[in-house]
């Protein structure tokens, strides 16, 4: 703070009366009010800080209200459409398979004749046997087993 | 500057609590003592611009309304002369109020001021010349 003679001078370079009248501050602060001061202060800061931390889940709900309506939307929106779907592959799938039955025996009773089968059942009754023989070959090598011994034997 | 002691208290208390909040921003640069001013006059002209805004008063009113408060406040003890001083005070404009405030009452030198109120010493010294030729047409007016 600058000395008071040094305000008053220039009160007077200015050409003020004001360096005439005598200073005094009509606004006093009252009794002891510097002394509960501290306490009134950090109990304000203490409350502040429960509101802050009780207003901050409040608050956010507040400011993305929007954006929180919008998700919700969305989400019931998309778990419906989801089930719909769902239900619909489900009801799709039966039916296809119903379909392809159909033709799988609607092709097979224009095609297939006794001829046929019997030649399927022989390919497949020599394709079975011919593996019957390569796996005795396999355990004859794999044993060193000679064929004619074998025969003698039996 | 508020003139209500209820509103002047209210402000002390915003003030040590933005204080407070933001020491650990406090740089060192500047003195307490020049920052906790720099606090309270923000505080001060917002809470009265803010008046202004909510009761959709032109600048005018909030300083008739205040001269009103100055008659019926009864924490204040000035004699005659010292009131017409004081509606003269409240005659100025806010920035130049804040400038006499702190020259005339609280002795500040005007480099203190300038960090406190964020203008230059030349422009503070014009803005208190100012005040205080009008405050002394206020006084030999009335």
């Amino acid at each position: 703070m600058e000395d008071y003679k040094n305000i008053n001078d220039e009160l007077k370079e200015f050409g003020s009366s004001l360096h005439k009248m005598e200073k005094q501050n009509p606004f006093a602060v009252p009794e002891n009010y510097f002394e509960n001061l501290n306490s009134i202060v950090q109990d304000k800061i203490a409350a502040q800080k429960k509101i802050s931390r009780s207003e901050q889940f409040s608050g956010f709900m507040a400011a993305h209200k929007l954006s929180l309506a919008t998700c919700a939307i969305v989400l019931a929106l998309g778990s419906v459409y989801y089930f719909k779907s769902a239900q619909q592959s489900i009801s799709n799938d039966t039916s296809t398979e119903f379909a392809l039955s159909d033709e799988e025996l609607n092709t097979l009773a224009g095609e297939l004749d006794e001829h046929t089968l019997a030649e399927i059942y022989i390919n497949e009754s020599t394709e079975s046997s011919q593996n019957d023989s390569l796996q005795l070959d396999d355990y004859l090598i794999e044993n060193n087993i000679d064929v004619n011994t074998l025969i003698n034997e039996l | 500057m508020v003139i209500d002691h209820d509103d002047a208290n209210d402000l002390v208390q915003t003030t040590f609590i933005k204080a407070w909040k933001g020491l650990e921003n406090f740089r060192e640069d500047s003195q307490v003592f020049t920052w906790l001013y720099r606090i309270a006059t923000n505080e001060c002209l917002t809470h009265l611009n803010n008046k202004k805004k909510r009761f959709f008063l032109p600048i005018g009113d909030v300083e008739h309304e205040l001269t009103i408060k100055l008659d019926s406040e009864p924490s204040l003890k000035a004699n005659q002369l010292e009131m017409k001083l004081q509606k003269a005070i409240l005659s100025l404009p806010e920035k130049q109020r804040t400038v006499f405030n702190l020259r005339y009452y609280d002795e500040m030198k005007y480099e203190q001021m300038s960090e406190v109120l964020g203008t230059s010493v030349g422009a503070l010294k014009a803005s208190y010349h100012h005040a205080v030729q009008k405050i002394e047409k206020y006084i030999t007016g009335n």
